[in-house]
């Protein structure tokens, strides 16, 4: 069996020294240097993967991460998502469990303004969680929804990590932009009303307490003024694709432009924040391309040595249902999202999920919001969940990590619901692209 | 080696704050792209391959800044477990792979850029660039990120920053 022995070399390679804490990049680099002296011809093969990283990453199609990141970045270094979601704070009446469903509408409003889930979970967790703790909220419902709302950053557009599996997975980007709309609201629906009755039942967890008086005016005027100008994002971003105005690409620049303009007119744009965005788009976009390009023959080696065939054959031969093979894959995604970070989990199960899904005649935008929806459950899942511990970082000591777990946890549940219920209604995932 | 380590500080930001300027600076040309076709003032065929080449190029440039920043992902939650001689050790390995690994990728970028060279070989799109050009971000990247790893290798320190980078 040739090709398992090169799947052993290929995976056993990455997953060694990912487990070693060799940065991904670097992991992934050693693999294909490996698999390029002994199944691509050797040296011949190294010059060819280093020609393969050049066309990797100067891909037009790539650009929107960059330029999504920026848009996020922009609007939280300079302030304004935090006035936005005080705008949200103000329109929300005396209900069950109110600060977390704050966190919640605030979160989603930022999803469609932001293509970074850390981002989201690191500004609602500055903001909201001394609040919460203050009015004496439990882990549960204080730092569960700031977490889970990373969920719906990732689905709802602009979403960094969507158009970098519609470049990695060649799927059409503006349709699986448009795929994820549903699905994230759905699931922001699900979690405000998980909040309402867990803290109704129990409203020791969520202790209510008096607001203060607001009248009409003063509740609508901030929403007005605070985040209906910021659907200017949202609209430069979707509208100009569903409108056929602009490819993916350039929607995202025009978000990205939006973005600059918006902080311009609210007078919070200054040197300091700008610069401070432009570095950490810097850092986070070339940690991501610098993966895609270290990793670009990864699949061709896996598929050049047999060994996809090999494990594809391997698996069809179980004659699995579109339904039961999907199953499978999110199953796969899950388990491996507890110990892998989201770019590796689409690069090691992108070339045989592919195929698979080719093969079984599985609709490719709902193969890629499912991914995405299993990737981000990755984010919350112990151990090695990153929004936990960017939630560790912003607590510090007043939490342990176990706690941050069990908080995660309900969140976790609610999300595979939300994957259930796509598994067997796709019509909700393929209902919005079939009109692009 | 403090010295050797303040000197390349001064490489790799350097590196690192162009590619990030770079990077933002792919805004404003495609905007401007979509703004010259729609006030129908021409075309700008070349700014699609300039976008292209500048995210390519920023991202081995900045790479060692990013390495430098510890800002590449890595699954570092079972290190941080160990006790601090064993956690030295393991960060000691991973800076000599990621020596060994820059050094294949400086030595073969080379390579394929003088191969380039040599053959006289062009990319003809709608700009028309010599294929070694292109290419020699690579080495640089290698090179550069073999010296960030070396000074790791002796400068390695408790306080590694807490891996926060993602989507």
């Amino acid at each position: 069996m040739e090709w398992g022995y090169a799947l052993l070399v290929m995976l056993g390679t990455v997953g060694f020294l990912m487990l070693l804490s060799v940065p991904v990049a670097f992991a992934f680099l050693s693999a294909n240097i490996l698999g390029a002296v002994l199944f691509l011809g050797g040296s011949a093969g190294l010059v060819s993967f280093v020609r393969g990283m050049v066309s990797s990453v100067a891909n037009y199609n790539l650009a929107p991460i960059p330029l999504f990141i920026f848009m996020g970045e922009i609007l939280f270094r300079t302030g304004v998502a935090y006035s936005a979601i005080n705008a949200v704070d103000r329109l929300i009446s005396k209900v069950p469990g109110r600060l977390s469903i704050v966190a919640l509408g605030g979160g989603t409003v930022f999803s469609a303004l932001s293509g970074s889930t850390i981002a989201n979970t690191a500004m609602l967790g500055g903001v909201m969680l001394p609040e919460m703790q203050k009015r004496g909220y439990s882990p549960a419902l204080s730092m569960g929804p700031i977490m889970a709302v990373g969920g719906i950053a990732m689905l709802i557009p602009p979403s960094a990590l969507a158009v970098l599996l519609a470049s990695l997975a060649r799927m059409p980007v503006a349709e699986l932009l448009a795929g994820g709309i549903i699905p994230g609201l759905l699931m922001a629906g699900l979690f405000i009303s998980y909040v309402v009755v867990r803290s109704s039942l129990n409203p020791r967890l969520a202790p209510t307490y008096d607001m203060q008086k607001f009248t009409w005016r003063e509740r609508i005027v901030p929403f007005l003024t605070d985040v209906l100008p910021l659907s200017l994002v949202f609209i430069s971003v979707l509208g100009s694709i569903i409108a056929g105005i602009a490819s993916p690409t350039e929607s995202a620049a025009l978000g990205a432009l939006s973005a600059l303009l918006l902080a311009a007119y609210y007078r919070k744009l200054s040197w300091r924040s700008l610069w401070m965005a432009i570095e950490e788009t810097g850092k986070t976009s070339v940690m991501i391309l610098f993966i895609v390009a270290c990793s670009t023959t990864f699949s061709q080696i896996l598929a050049f040595s047999g060994a996809t065939d090999g494990a594809l054959t391997l698996i069809l031969q179980r004659e699995m249902t579109p339904l039961v093979a999907m199953a499978v894959m999110m199953m796969v995604l899950v388990v491996l999202g507890c110990f892998v970070d989201q770019i590796s989990m689409m690069l090691i199960t992108l070339p045989f999920f592919l195929p698979m899904a080719d093969a079984l005649g599985v609709n490719e935008i709902w193969l890629g919001v499912m991914m995405l929806i299993a990737i981000e459950l990755g984010l919350i899942t112990p151990p090695f969940g990153l929004l936990i511990f960017v939630m560790k970082g912003v607590v510090g000591d007043s939490y342990g990590i176990r706690t941050i777990y069990a908080a995660a946890f309900p969140f976790v549940l609610l999300e595979l619901i939300v994957l259930a219920v796509l598994l067997l209604i796709p019509n909700i995932v393929t209902f919005l692209p079939s009109y692009l | 080696m403090v010295r050797f380590d303040y000197w390349l500080g001064y490489l790799v930001n350097g590196l690192g704050m162009t590619s990030a300027l770079a990077i933002s600076a792919v805004t404003v040309l495609i905007a401007l792209d979509i703004a010259v076709r729609y006030l129908k003032l021409g075309a700008l065929p070349w700014a699609v391959e300039i976008v292209e080449y500048v995210i390519y190029a920023a991202t081995f440039v900045g790479a060692p800044w990013v390495l430098r920043k510890h800002g590449h992902v890595r699954m570092d939650a079972m290190l941080t477990k160990l006790n601090s001689g064993v956690r030295r050790f393991v960060d000691a390995v991973v800076s000599l792979i990621g020596i060994f690994v820059s050094a294949i990728l400086m030595v073969y970028g080379y390579i394929a850029a003088h191969n380039a060279w040599q053959e006289n070989l062009f990319a003809y799109k709608s700009l028309t660039y010599p294929e070694w050009l292109l290419l020699s971000p690579i080495p640089v990247c290698g090179f550069v990120l073999c010296l960030q790893f070396f000074s790791r290798l002796f400068l390695s320190s408790d306080k590694e920053a807490v891996t926060s980078t993602g989507l």
